[in-house]
């Protein structure tokens, strides 16, 4: 598909407004909060603590 | 929908254009599956067998463990996070940290090269998994590395065109067959393992060959290999992801499906080299359940190796074609996949040893791929917080904001060539010579920290007011 036409620019826009309308509407599904961040640090803290610990 | 309208959704599929969450089709355990079918697969015994070289398997299943989460975090923040928030197809979005020619230059670094050498290992596998069968089939010995394996290893690479050549619905049913196929082969051997060892004696076995008197430095090495097969996740994941709904659900499943899955498969190979005293999967499956158990194993791992070597295969032409120039696009799907198959066939006519010796292959690849989701993640998470100009990064290369200098974002390519200096500054993959540093950081982990740092304070001191990349003024 010819990325440089007319109507490939309006579909980019297209998409690109439907993000920024997420955005404004601060309407993200399943965004990563502060409780991800922390969950994914305390499995990974744990799991290479408690493995170095077992193993080594 | 109308014609257009298909043909805008069909060019967002491939990559042209950011998915709408409506188009994405994989939900948590979609995703989950398919990473899984992934991860599941041969390279998995290689690299557990590998790790039985440097250490027993008490401190090989803390290796497996501690390497591969933390690879497969960053690597993951780094791909999946962007990739699932906004559908952008993962080189795309390299765009933002290297420009428009940059990403390009990125790929062949780190796609082409990595899957070149990681075809020909598995070719390799393959013609040594036939050359183990015709040798119990004809109760002669195995020649690993003789005129057999090498005519099966390059068929091998010939039916891998074959079947990428006929799209990815062939693909597709490969994958349905062989990922659960290959998660209970590997539940099988855990099986016959237990069966003739007690899980204290398996703890209590030695390692193959350790390089190094000292244990915790053979504990680092191994610890590094598996962040090396955790970070060379990077290439790939990032556009499974797009595909997922939100990016909650492309983040997490990568926890199960790549570091779960991949960690099952090495720890059945480390066990199994260890237990057998050979780190070559060909060669212990024929030992670990007699002749019958050998036969399926061995004929199973060769069929499964081809259906990796199509996955790879696959991602990374569909990928080339994103990034290349028009010349690259033009080209005939064959005739792309063909010419991909040069290199992986030249090494293994003329480098068979590469297979013995592939777990520093994988090693390389890391002091490019740690340093990658370094700057990832910083240009992503602390420089962008977390906003990408979606318009800018599909704009034609005249316009964009990613133009950098001559389409090259300098400051990225810094940061790139900074993280490889500081990993083979620590540790040299050919000779396992290492720094002091070595033994308390690995070094991947300090050449990802190096490459996010040197890209973030020179992004913050020299991008803005050169006025490249449309980094947010706060």
């Amino acid at each position: 598909m010819d990325r440089t036409t007319d109507a490939w620019q309006h579909e980019i826009e297209r998409r690109a407004r439907h993000y920024d309308d997420l955005d404004a509407r601060g309407a993200w599904e399943g965004r990563m909060g502060a409780t991800d961040y922390v969950g994914l640090l305390v499995l990974t803290v744990a799991l290479v603590v408690g493995f170095w610990a077992w193993g080594h | 929908m109308t014609n257009t309208e298909t043909d805008f959704r069909a060019a967002a599929e491939q990559g042209d254009a950011p998915l709408l969450p409506s188009e994405r089709l994989w939900g948590f355990w979609e995703f989950t599956y398919a990473n899984s079918a992934l991860a599941i697969a041969t390279w998995a015994f290689l690299i557990g067998g590998a790790i039985g070289l440097f250490v027993g398997p008490k401190e090989g299943i803390a290796a497996i463990v501690i390497g591969n989460i933390i690879g497969v975090v960053l690597t993951a923040l780094a791909t999946c996070a962007p990739a699932g928030k906004y559908g952008v197809e993962q080189f795309v979005t390299l765009r933002s940290q290297f420009g428009t020619n940059g990403s390009r230059l990125v790929y062949v670094l780190a796609v082409v090269f990595l899957t070149m050498g990681w075809l020909a290992v598995l070719a390799m596998m393959f013609g040594r998994s036939i050359d183990g069968l015709t040798a119990i089939v004809g109760n002669t010995e195995a020649s690993p590395l003789g005129v057999k394996m090498t005519i099966a290893a390059c068929g091998a690479i010939l039916l891998t065109w074959f079947i990428v050549a006929k799209g990815p619905t062939s693909i597709k049913i490969f994958n349905m067959v062989v990922a659960p196929a290959l998660a209970l082969l590997m539940v099988w051997m855990l099986y016959l393992l237990l069966s003739k060892n007690s899980f204290s004696d398996l703890m209590a076995m030695q390692a193959i060959a350790p390089p190094f008197e000292d244990n915790t430095l053979n504990f680092i090495i191994a610890i590094e290999v598996n962040l090396a097969a955790g970070f060379s996740w990077w290439p790939y994941i990032g556009n499974l992801a797009r595909l997922t709904k939100n990016e909650r659900t492309a983040f997490w499943p990568n926890i199960i499906g790549i570091f779960g899955a991949a960690a099952l498969g090495e720890i059945v190979g480390l066990l199994a080299a260890v237990a057998f005293g050979q780190s070559d999967p060909t060669i212990w499956m024929t030992q670990i359940g007699g002749l019958t158990v050998g036969l399926i194993a061995l004929g199973f791992v060769a069929f499964a190796n081809i259906t990796s070597m199509a996955n790879i295969l696959y991602t990374s032409i569909v990928g080339l074609r994103q990034v290349g120039t028009e010349g690259v696009r033009k080209l005939r799907w064959e005739v792309i996949l063909a010419l991909f198959c040069v290199i992986p066939v030249i090494l293994v006519l003329f480098y068979p040893g590469m297979y013995d010796g592939f777990f520093i292959f994988l090693v390389w690849t890391s002091a490019l791929n740690s340093a990658l989701a370094g700057i990832g993640i910083a240009d992503y998470f602390f420089l962008r917080h977390q906003n990408l100009d979606l318009r800018g990064l599909h704009a034609p290369h005249e316009t964009s904001p990613y133009r950098f200098v001559g389409g090259f974002n300098p400051i990225g390519l810094i940061a790139l060539a900074v993280g490889f200096v500081v990993y083979i500054l620590i540790f040299n993959p050919q000779t396992l010579a290492s720094a002091a540093v070595f033994k308390y950081l690995t070094a991947s982990i300090p050449s990802c920290l190096a490459a996010g740092l040197v890209h973030y304070a020179l992004t913050k001191a020299f991008a803005r007011a050169n006025g490249w990349g449309a980094y947010p003024k706060a």
